[in-house]
């Protein structure tokens, strides 16, 4: 059945996430829906599917117009989402989380009357047993369970949420598959995502949005990936990120050696990585194989239980001394929010933060107003408030300001873990120019990125990440997609 | 009527005025309902807390332990860290301190008195380090751990007044012998009303905590660790040193309350030497925003309240157990108007 | 010891047990929906006072029971106005039922002081204390003991079995996740906190009805808390609630026993042993049941102070 959705809008304060848009979505057709990150994509399938109601406009399903109140109304007219954050619990095991989801579940749970919600579990989640825990599952498996759920409910339309950014090559390629497959099958899809190559592979339209409106649509097969571009992004007026020089020197500005450490669910083992002055070390692998670990490791933020840190020959963390404040070291972690500030405190207080100990016993705090007033000047973050509690921060501004602190002073090993995840190209090249900057004046980066094609642009040396360990390194030169995804979804070379 | 309450001085005055409104609110229906006339019941209220010299002195001695105790729950609680173990840490620092004086009973006061008060607080210390150790090391919940530890410190005491400590001339009554005056807080006499010298320290005590928790740097890095404890170690902060540091110093503070309840109230160790005060002085610190100035006035008034339900008691017949229900009562009120403020707050 | 020594010790345990282990079950259903309330032990207090109350008046053991398992749902329904409908935080206005509890149970428990009432009829002269070899060890067991046994069957099937189980369990898992499929955590964790409530009033009826057969005020002594601290321990589980249970009832039957015994211990020092031994084994594995997926997931921030 055709969906139409006629001028949607939808507006979260100050922001106009969706500006009167309007779109159709055809029977057995696969829809891209692109466009960057805050371009309001998420948004108008949320509307759709009853997570928000939009402030105006009309939703048809079939020429008719529907009321869709909350993603219960959604899953009865068939609609189906799967989303960014999957909503399939950990803790539970695959057949309760799709019993869970199953709107007609049997009230008692025996042995025979539980099998129709498996039904569809071999042929979209082959190797998945029910009884396994979900946190047991790889992401793309549970991706896969995820769909399944989705599908359970005889959906008709399916709606996908940046499904490729978390998963490997491979896996991204089993993904195209099976979204063709449900298009062959009569149902639609709408594929939510900003990269291109998922437009190419297995969508038959593309609507691109920016900034809140729908800017353009087009058949996917005929059209032109610059044009694309463009009108996702605005105008050209992107200077291209100034690539820096590989290192002069190969003497190692940074060691990890032998590196061993581990929470409670993750671990790693055998760490031994060189980054010499100037060096971007990249560092690639699916979500989940230990990445935030490895950036905690070599900051020193968690115990180490044996190996160590060395910077420029000198011991800067291990088993015994761990100085996540040095001053040489600088540190992006993943999720700012929750990692790189306190939401509570005040913007000066936040970025006086790797000083804090250096500070009189009774700090004069307009001092530290003052130089918090000139950094965020410095750096572009709005709004200028140095009172502000840094959670009030949007995503790309609170990005700005941590890098503000760790950025501003020259530093001579930086981590940098996802550092432009869910960011606009603007403030993706932002942060990229100040890493460079940095690199180009001789400080190690190690940095950990889901996103192959900028590490594949801007690193001199790819590490790959596989449950834990090192499974390779490859030079600028070597590596490629292919090598990188082998490594990735197999733990060693092709 | 938003603009009104979007004035700063009504802003900060509302959850405290409406919270006492609300109190007083569901306090005359109870008593109400127990056929009790709640208008006779506050004015005998006040008369029983402040009415004359005797009852005001009362007050004063029941308002030391209880300002010792909501310190003892503040200082953590700028950590983050939900403390219900002063009752606990009163007891166990009466226990240390008594310790000397049996052993040291005829010296002087110079000699006595420093070293039982100095046991005191390394008893009330020890006693509030060790939740702090667990919730530091293996995360154990310190609300938990803190509550089970008051009833192992009571029977502690017990133990030892009704076993090896028990004063063989007290013919069954489970108390050690009558502390010597060496061992006592000096008194203090301000016209008719007369107190001891742990009022005035309770009170510098809590302005200097003011001073520091807010201003200084030590404060500030008691917020972070609250905020983000992660966030707080890349400024070079250790959870584990602070949350012990803190929770002994906020033992060491309930441990002196137990002492002036020991030597000066009792003057002996004996099984009630709190009626409470640990929990009462949880409650302070809550109504008071975990802030150390207003700690003073607020453990003032209930220790007004506890002195006015003697008197009551006497003169009503209504039971004690009431001012139980009062500061529940208290709490909720606060704790609900509170978190309504907030709530509509973020809204507008 | 012999056979009949040991059968004599289990049974001491479990009647003791009891109570602890109706209170842990309800708590764990509660905790299962993502809410924790320390005010079971000011439940567990309103519905040992309304439970010898009305059983002292009407003679009928399981009236009081009743009773007093309303008693404790209703006091539950503060906790739930404060931290579902204002928004309080878990911890303190838990504590805050806590000291209404308390408060409320010492108030209106005061006339009941020093009355005595007969409780259940014993089982031992019943069919089942007739039963061969077993016979005398179950006859010793009370009716609270048998129902809090059917009770953590009834737990364990509604949890593990049921549909309505699972979406319970799921809230406390996630309840965004609830939310994505248009449920309604909050109407769950009302459910879960009222059921709380019931459960542990009846926990509370038990220990005055049932146990002493008498009413003092915070007669209860830290049982509440302590089954809150013990639910940790079953990794809020039902099947294990028994067992663990079982460690707090052996731990003041081994108290009581070493005392009969004519040792030399103080019985106030042995009086610790009941705090203790469940302290220790929550300390030991606290940091197991954080690892992987056992604490529901929505508990780990309110454990931590900040929810």
């Amino acid at each position: 059945m055709k969906v139409e959705l006629i001028d949607i809008s939808k507006r979260f304060g100050p922001v106009q996430a969706n500006d009167a848009v309007s779109l159709e979505i055809g029977e057995g057709e696969v829809l891209a829906l692109l466009g960057e990150n805050g371009a309001g994509k998420s948004t108008l399938m949320k509307v759709l599917y009853g997570y928000y109601r939009a402030d105006s406009g009309q939703v048809l399903l079939g020429g008719r117009e529907v009321d869709i109140a909350s993603p219960r109304d959604a899953m009865a007219l068939g609609i189906g989402m799967v989303f960014q954050q999957f909503s399939v619990i950990p803790a539970l095991t695959v057949l309760d989380n799709l019993l869970l989801a199953y709107p007609d579940a049997p009230l008692w749970h025996g042995r025979g009357n539980t099998a129709k919600v498996l039904r569809l579990l071999a042929e979209f989640a082959p190797g998945v047993a029910p009884q396994r825990l979900v946190s047991e599952l790889s992401v793309g498996q549970r991706q896969q369970v995820e769909l399944v759920k989705v599908l359970n409910l005889d959906a008709r339309l399916i709606i996908l949420d940046e499904p490729t950014s978390v998963l490997a090559p491979e896996e991204v390629q089993r993904l195209h598959a099976v979204v063709r497959k449900l298009a062959d099958t009569g149902r639609s899809v709408v594929f939510i995502t900003h990269k291109l190559e998922d437009v190419r592979a297995c969508a038959h339209r593309v609507a691109v949005m920016r900034v809140g409106k729908l800017v353009a649509q087009a058949d996917a097969r005929g059209m032109d990936a610059a044009k694309l571009v463009t009108l996702m992004v605005g105008d050209a007026s992107l200077k291209p990120v100034a690539q820096t020089a590989p290192p002069a020197s190969a003497v190692a500005r940074i060691s990890l050696r032998n590196l061993r450490c581990s929470t409670e669910s993750l671990s790693l083992e055998g760490i031994d990585l060189d980054i010499a002055p100037g060096e971007v070390l990249g560092v690639a692998g699916v979500s989940g194989n230990g990445q935030d670990l490895l950036a905690d490791a070599a900051t020193g933020m968690v115990n180490l239980q044996e190996g160590d840190v060395l910077l420029d020959g000198e011991v800067l963390h291990s088993r015994d001394t761990r100085q996540p404040h040095d001053a040489r070291q600088g540190y992006i972690p993943e999720y700012p929010l929750k990692n790189a500030v306190a939401a509570e405190m005040r913007n000066s207080l936040n970025l006086a933060l790797r000083g804090l100990l250096r500070l009189p016993l009774f700090p004069r705090w307009a001092k530290l107003d003052a130089r918090a007033d000139a950094l965020m000047e410095r750096y572009d973050v709005r709004p200028r408030q140095s009172g502000l509690a840094s959670g009030r921060l949007s995503g790309g501004n609170l990005q700005k300001l941590v890098i503000a602190r760790e950025l501003s002073e020259p530093r001579q090993f930086i981590v940098a873990c996802y550092p432009t995840m869910g960011l606009d190209l603007h403030a993706t090249q932002a942060v990229y120019d100040e890493l460079f900057r940095q690199a180009a004046a001789g400080a190690a980066i190690l940095w950990i990125s889901e996103d192959l094609d900028d590490l594949l642009r801007y690193a001199h040396r790819i590490a790959v990440l596989y449950h834990g360990r090192i499974a390779g390194v490859l030079t600028a030169g070597e590596a490629d997609r292919v090598r990188l995804g082998h490594l990735m979804t197999h733990g060693e070379a092709a | 009527m938003k603009s009104f309450l979007a004035l700063p001085w009504v802003d900060r005055a509302f959850v405290p005025v409406a919270g006492t409104l609300v109190f007083l609110l569901l306090a005359a229906v109870f008593f109400q309902l127990n056929g009790y006339a709640p208008l006779q019941i506050f004015s005998q209220m006040v008369q029983g807390a402040f009415g004359n010299a005797f009852s005001t002195n009362t007050t004063l001695s029941k308002t030391i332990p209880i300002l010792f105790c909501a310190m003892a729950t503040a200082l953590p609680a700028r950590m983050g860290l939900v403390s219900v173990g002063a009752e606990g840490q009163l007891y166990f620092g009466a226990l240390t301190g008594t310790a000397v004086v049996l052993a040291i009973t005829a010296a002087p006061f110079w000699e006595l008195f420093p070293a039982a008060l100095l046991l005191a607080l390394l008893g009330g210390a020890l006693w509030g380090a060790i939740p702090g150790v667990l919730r530091a090391a293996l995360g154990v919940n310190e609300t938990i751990v803190t509550i089970l530890m008051n009833y192992i410190a009571i029977k502690i005491v017990e133990y030892a007044v009704y076993g090896p400590w028990k004063d063989a001339a007290n013919l069954g009554w489970p108390a050690t012998i009558a502390f010597p005056d060496a061992a006592k807080f000096p008194s203090l006499h301000l016209g008719a009303l007369s107190s001891n010298w742990a009022l005035v320290l309770a009170v510098l005590l809590a302005i200097v905590l003011h001073v520091l928790v807010e201003k200084s740097r030590w404060g500030t890095g008691l917020s972070l660790l609250r905020s983000n404890p992660r966030v707080a170690r890349m400024a070079g902060l250790s959870y584990t040193r602070h949350a012990i540091a803190v929770m002994a110093l906020a033992g060491s503070l309930a441990g002196l309350a137990g002492w002036v309840q020991a030597a000066n109230v009792q003057t002996h160790l004996q099984p009630d030497i709190s009626s409470g005060y640990g929990y009462i002085g949880f409650l302070v610190a809550w109504l008071a925003g975990q802030n150390f100035l207003r700690i003073i006035p607020l453990a003032l008034i209930m220790g007004g309240l506890l002195s006015s339900g003697d008197a009551l008691q006497l003169f009503a017949q209504l039971p004690f157990s009431n001012t139980l229900v009062m500061q529940a009562l208290l709490f909720i009120s606060v704790l609900g108007v509170g978190a309504w403020r907030a709530k509509h707050r973020s809204v507008a | 010891m012999n056979i009949a020594a040991w059968f004599g010790l289990l049974s001491i345990a479990l009647l003791m047990a009891t109570p602890v282990l109706l209170a842990m079950l309800g708590e764990m259903l509660t905790q299962r929906t993502g809410i924790v309330n320390l005010g079971v032990e000011g439940q567990m207090l309103v519905g040992a006072a309304a439970g010898f109350a009305v059983t002292y008046a009407s003679g009928s053991p399981w009236l009081g029971m009743l009773v007093g398992a309303l008693a404790g749902m209703a006091l539950s329904s503060v906790h739930a106005l404060l931290c579902l409908g204002l928004g309080v935080n878990q911890i303190a206005s838990g504590l805050a039922i806590f000291f209404l509890g308390n408060g409320l149970s010492a108030f209106y428990g005061a006339p009941l002081v020093g009355q005595q009432i007969s409780g259940f009829h014993s089982l031992a002269h019943g069919w089942l204390g007739h039963l061969p070899i077993v016979g005398s060890f179950l006859g010793q067991l009370t009716s609270t003991v048998y129902l809090a046994l059917i009770l953590v069957l009834l737990c364990g099937l509604f949890l593990y079995r049921t549909q309505w189980g699972l979406v319970w369990r799921a809230t406390g898992e996630s309840a965004d996740a609830l939310r994505m499929l248009g449920k309604k955590p909050v109407a769950l964790r009302i459910a879960g906190i009222l059921t709380g409530g019931l459960f542990t009033g009846l926990a509370g009826a038990a220990l005055s009805v049932d146990y002493t057969r008498t009413w003092v005020e915070q007669m209860t002594a830290g049982r509440g808390l302590l089954a809150v601290g013990l639910v940790i321990v079953a990794r809020w589980n039902p099947w294990l609630a028994l067992p663990v249970a079982l460690i707090y009832g052996l731990s003041e039957a081994l108290a009581l026993r070493l005392q009969s015994m004519g040792a030399d211990i103080s019985p106030y020092l042995l009086g610790t042993l009941p705090y203790l031994v469940p302290l220790v084994v929550l300390l030991l594995s606290y940091r197991a049941s954080q690892r992987g997926t056992s604490m529901p997931q929505e508990l780990v921030g309110v454990f931590r102070g900040m929810a």
